[in-house]
């Protein structure tokens, strides 16, 4: 009887692990797709589907940036502008605020890029992030020495 | 004329209960009201929004952010918790903690203590009510922020699992058999956690029957086997309905896959091995020194702590050999256990480790389990190693009571979501003044979204 119950004991404790490797072996490998019927309805709108099917997640600013990236590149200027409204004007992203001014920087909007990086600084001390400010200051650093060329001419 | 009062254990023990709630209400009525967490912003909003409650419960994709647990039941009790929190708001009043949970502390302390001395009547009953003041005061208890209490029912499912365990092992009866099986249902379906335990006690039982069938009577190794069983039979069922009566429930009433990637995509390592063990000793230092510093220094006063205790064991028990060699076995496992669930917790989801985490509520399970171990050591041991656990226990609580007082109630303030919490005040001010303005302040949006929701759908459902 006491070899019964050891073999028994020793049987449930081998096959702990092994039920535990079957578990994870038998989980779907890949991620199902998000279910876009779901994000549309969302009433508080962190997510958002792009009609091409596409789902950014509204509430994460890199998913922001990459999307207006993504539309800036395509020559889309209208949409691009509207995702980065969205993470800089309503979500306040400091790090979309930043590439906002970036992309008007580069279209050489330097106003509205000065407007842009000193809105991020703003939120940026707020949230006292050094090396984001780090990357403001020599931003605007860039624009001030620009002014000051075209003063010099 | 003489009254006399018969001294009972039921008696005692919702004495001990009262105590520790009047406890953990005066801590929570000095916190006014308490913090909204980042995520609990989004369940306010996910669990009135005006579905069927099978619907909202069985929800991973809002509930979880996608990350599928099958822990569905918790969900149920977290609704719970928004519904009353809504019902306060909308009585103005701000009152951010869960509901559930302090109610689930109130049954923890219940079963902790009434059982205890039940079955244990050789440690004395100011140790029994000690314990449960140190348990309810330990940081990983005490936060009660309305988030999620998914923890705190894993937690009431493993004291129920200990004490139905030893019951069964002891006399079989009908009842507790019965208690135990429900135990571990709720540890199992309540968390991750709750299963991966499920499993640890399960093999634990199954080293204890190879020890009780060379030492003890046949009848014991019976009981036992019904331990072993039922445990096996619910670690099944938990597997069962992870893969698949979850999901099926989810595709029914939400009309979506769930998605296994949290649960299938991470990999143990040695630095994994080295942060559970820094997890484990770290809390453990925190429970009985309230330090919440640097995680090293934390796990190395934890360390010598369990090297103490175990010298303790070892002077001490030696002389016993079956009582030495049982619990010696016992803690072992029990100490492998939380390792793997440490090391486990750290690889999927390194955050934990973080100064403002790592002290909280993922570790309540550690410290059911270390309280549980410490009651069977100090209830077979000698007076000597009583007065030990005395003394620790003692130390723990007034430790704790400082810092509560001195307001470092806390561990390290929230570094992530620093700009969120700065506009915690604000928001308060906004729920409890339909009056205040609260344009005129930066609030973070997701704040913001939150006040629109309280105005147009629970304010307006009056």
């Amino acid at each position: 009887m006491r070899t019964v119950n050891t073999w028994f004991a020793a049987a449930v404790i081998c096959a702990i692990p092994v039920l535990m490797l079957l578990q994870q072996h038998l989980m779907p490998r890949s991620s199902p797709e998000k279910p876009l019927h779901l994000l549309r309805k969302m009433d508080h709108k962190l997510v958002l589907a792009t009609e091409d099917g596409r789902v950014f997640n509204r509430a994460n600013a890199k998913h922001i940036a990459y999307a207006a990236a993504v539309y800036a590149a395509q020559g889309k200027h209208d949409i691009a502008q509207k995702w980065f409204l969205l993470g800089a004007a309503e979500f306040r992203y400091p790090s979309v605020m930043l590439f906002y001014g970036d992309y008007h920087f580069y279209h050489k909007r330097y106003q509205a890029a000065r407007h842009w990086y000193d809105l991020a600084k703003y939120h940026a001390q707020r949230d006292r992030q050094g090396q984001f400010l780090r990357f403001i200051n020599e931003r605007t650093d860039a624009l001030d020495s620009l002014e000051k060329q075209k003063v010099k001419k | 004329m003489k009254i006399h009062f018969k001294r009972t254990n039921f008696g005692a023990a919702l004495l001990a209960v009262f105590l520790c709630m009047m406890i953990q209400l005066l801590i929570l009525t000095g916190r006014d009201g308490g913090e909204l967490h980042f995520e609990s912003l989004f369940f306010f909003m996910n669990y009135l929004d005006g579905r069927n409650l099978f619907a909202q419960v069985m929800d991973p994709f809002r509930n979880d952010w996608g990350l599928y647990q099958a822990r569905e039941l918790s969900y149920l009790f977290d609704v719970l918790d928004t519904r009353f929190v809504a019902f306060l708001l909308k009585k103005h009043i701000v009152w951010f903690h869960s509901l559930c949970s302090l109610l689930l502390c109130g049954v923890m302390v219940f079963i902790q203590h009434y059982y205890t001395r039940k079955f244990f009547p050789k440690i004395p009953g100011m140790l029994v009510t000690l314990i449960s003041v140190f348990f309810v005061l330990s940081m990983a208890v005490t936060g009660l922020n309305y988030f999620r209490c998914a923890k705190y029912l894993t937690a009431t499912g493993l004291w129920g699992t200990f004490f139905a365990a030893y019951a069964c092992c002891r006399w079989g009866n009908t009842r507790s058999r019965i208690a135990l099986i429900l135990s571990l249902f709720l540890m199992c379906l309540s968390d991750r956690q709750g299963f991966f335990f499920t499993a640890a006690f399960c093999g634990t039982m199954a080293v204890v029957m190879v020890w009780q069938s060379r030492c003890r009577s046949l009848l014991v190794v019976r009981r036992s086997r019904f331990v072993v069983l039922s445990a096996f039979a619910v670690m099944v069922f938990g597997i069962i309905n992870n893969l698949y009566l979850t999901p099926a429930l989810v595709k029914f009433l939400n009309g979506y896959e769930v998605d296994f990637a949290y649960q299938r995509d991470f990999q143990l390592s040695f630095a994994s091995i080295r942060s559970g063990f820094l997890f484990l000793m770290g809390n453990g230092g925190n429970w009985f020194s309230s330090f919440t510093g640097d995680i090293r220094i934390a796990s190395l006063t934890g360390s010598l702590l369990l090297g103490g205790l175990g010298i303790e064991l070892y002077c001490r028990y030696r002389k016993c050999e079956n009582s030495w060699l049982y619990l010696s076995l016992l803690w072992l496992c029990a100490l492998g256990a939380m390792l793997i669930c440490g090391s486990a917790m750290t690889a999927r989801h390194p955050m934990i480790m973080l100064a403002d985490v790592v002290y909280g509520t993922y570790a309540i399970n550690f410290l059911v389990i270390t309280l549980f171990l410490l009651t069977l050591t100090a209830a077979g041991g000698k007076e000597r190693f009583r007065k030990v656990l005395l003394t620790l226990v003692s130390a723990g609580i007034l430790l704790r009571m400082g810092t509560e007082y001195l307001g470092e109630r806390f561990a390290p303030e929230s570094q992530s979501f620093k700009g969120y919490y700065s506009g915690q005040h604000v928001l308060k001010e906004a729920l409890r003044d339909p009056a205040f303005d609260e344009t005129r302040y930066l609030l973070p949006h997701r704040m913001e979204l939150f006040l629109k929701f309280y105005r147009e759908q629970v304010l307006k459902k009056q």
